[in-house]
């Protein structure tokens, strides 16, 4: 199941996502949360400290925002980005605002 | 984003995908829309007006989009008056109000404390609410075979 979260900022939307992964890995279900806010704060939800939500890769951008990897499979793009958290549930980053000022 | 998205299901069946997306409305229309290979798009939504009014425009992309299914989850729900006042507004656009989660103190204690909230307090109304949604959700997209 895919599933996408949107809403207005503020509403919620990261907190939710973050319950939501969790209930189905506690269930037993692989869950793959990505995180596509250029402002993060999905692994603090999943109980990564910030130095562990800092530490977590970016996918490439060809994958953000092009129509594939081509190279790498997905399960080859898990295990090199993913960021498995305290729940099991595996953490993806597609963006993050590294300028000061730029967001 | 949509391509990958696409393919973790061929690669990985089985894989349960949340996308938590930026608040803007871009990632719908961007490159695409990075949404449209998403079995369902749950918006977010609170009793309030700017909140509605952006539920609305997401809801309205999301049908140009031909993204199949659109539902929304109530939040922060003080009270019934709020439940029916998002529940009507699903209701208006054709769409359901899959869970309202009431207003519960223990969510932003839980962030206060730098804690998950499935650990500080498992049993709160939010997370019981959650509960109810993923129990929908499971039975509105059962694995065939």
């Amino acid at each position: 199941m895919k599933l996408g979260i949107v809403g207005k900022g503020g509403v919620g939307k990261t907190t939710l996502s973050a319950l939501f992964a969790q209930t189905y890995a506690a269930r037993g279900l692989r869950v793959l949360a990505i995180d596509t806010d250029s402002n993060p704060n999905l692994a603090h939800s999943l109980g990564l400290t910030t130095e562990q939500a800092d530490d977590v890769p970016l996918l490439p951008r060809s994958v953000v925002v092009g129509r594939g990897e081509g190279s790498l499979t997905p399960a080859e793009l898990l295990s090199q980005y993913g960021a498995v958290t305290p729940s099991s549930v595996t953490l993806l980053h597609a963006m993050r605002i590294t300028q000061a000022g730029a967001g | 984003m949509r391509d990958f998205i696409e393919r973790i299901e061929k690669d990985l069946p089985g894989t349960f995908v949340v996308a938590d997306m930026e608040a803007g409305l871009e990632h719908l229309s961007w490159a695409g829309g990075t949404l449209r290979y998403v079995d369902i798009l749950l918006v977010v939504v609170q009793p309030t007006a700017k909140v509605m009014m952006t539920a609305d425009r997401t809801h309205k992309l999301a049908l140009e989009l031909g993204i199949p299914r659109v539902a929304f989850i109530g939040n922060r729900a003080t009270g019934p008056a709020d439940v029916e006042r998002m529940e009507a507004f699903a209701a208006e656009r054709g769409c359901e109000l899959l869970v309202a989660i009431p207003e519960d103190p223990s969510v932003p204690a839980a962030d206060r404390a730098s804690r998950c909230v499935l650990d500080s307090a498992p049993d709160c109304e939010a997370v019981q609410a959650i509960g109810r949604l993923a129990e929908r959700l499971e039975g509105m997209f059962a694995p065939a075979g």
